[in-house]
């Protein structure tokens, strides 16, 4: 962990933020809106697992489980949203 | 040396940041979460119409500070386990207690949104999605408050270090193993309040 890989990452993190604000006011498709923020989400919930948590150097165990978490909880969000449209 | 016993000696050099038990915590309480998630999810996805006149009713203005909030409280609190580490004890205590004025930014913003929504009529019972809303944020308004009081306690105790005896002659002395852990573990349960607010936000005030 170094200062300017963590300080990236919260301006990272602050201009990601941003962006899904942004997009949420513009006409989209819900759908592309719907994948753009679970991107965005997953994106972002890994900058905080791998740097600001330093799970990147903690057993592969632990950091998989978050990863997992990370990955799986939006790509379920994606799946109800998805699935009750049809 | 067999390429299986160096990635054996490269994953025993891997070291969890902070308590076992917090990391046990941690995870029981992203579980709970995810069940909450996904309620709200799953009621929002068959209530279209109640839920986006719900949110419309909300600020996402005030969503986007405290999102800044959180995410520059918990960037606060990773550059203070970092200067610890390079046993910079007086600048760590000092940027935990930069995270905590930050961190009432959240408290002061959420609990304007509330009374906004409380003037305005609105409650747990007035339907689901009020009740989504103020169960879930409130929820996670309570962890902050636990993760502020643990943040607090642990500013005290790095800042009772560099005003003992032992450290003020030596303000770069370092921290024991078990305060180190301490530390750790208490950045860890901040950044996952940070996590909890990165997938909650967009469910409430994106989506």
């Amino acid at each position: 962990m170094n200062l300017i890989k963590i300080t990236g990452i919260w301006i990272g993190l602050i201009l990601l933020t941003s962006f899904a604000i942004i997009i949420s006011f513009l006409d989209l498709n819900h759908n592309y809106l719907l994948i753009a923020v679970a991107l965005i989400t997953m994106v972002k919930g890994m900058m905080v697992a791998d740097v600001f948590m330093d799970l990147r150097s903690a057993p592969k165990i632990w950091y998989r489980l978050m990863a997992s978490y990370i990955v799986l909880v939006p790509t379920f969000i994606f799946l109800i949203y998805m699935l009750s449209a049809y | 040396m067999p390429e299986t016993n160096l990635m054996a000696e490269k994953e025993c050099q891997r070291v969890l940041p902070g308590d076992l038990a917090i990391w046990m915590f941690i995870f029981a309480e992203l579980t709970v979460f995810a069940i909450f998630f996904f309620s709200y999810s799953w009621m929002h996805s068959h209530n279209l119409e109640m839920f986006k006149a719900g949110q419309e009713n909300l600020h996402p203005v005030a969503g986007l500070i405290n999102t800044i909030a959180l995410i520059t409280s918990s960037y606060t609190v990773a550059l203070s386990v970092f200067f610890a580490k390079q046993n910079k004890i007086q600048l760590s205590w000092r940027l935990l207690s930069a995270s905590l004025l930050i961190a009432l930014i959240y408290v002061f913003t959420k609990s304007w949104e509330y009374s906004e929504l409380i003037n305005a009529g609105y409650g747990l019972s007035t339907n689901n999605f009020y009740m989504f809303y103020f169960f879930t944020t409130g929820f996670h308004f309570m962890h902050v408050l636990l993760g502020m009081l643990i943040l607090c306690i642990m500013t005290v105790r790095l800042r009772a270090l560099t005003v003992g005896d032992s450290v003020k002659d030596n303000r770069d002395t370092p921290l024991s193993e078990n305060e180190m852990l301490n530390l750790e573990s208490s950045a860890s349960y901040w950044h996952m309040v940070d996590l909890l607010w990165i997938l909650l936000f967009p469910l409430v005030y994106v989506l």
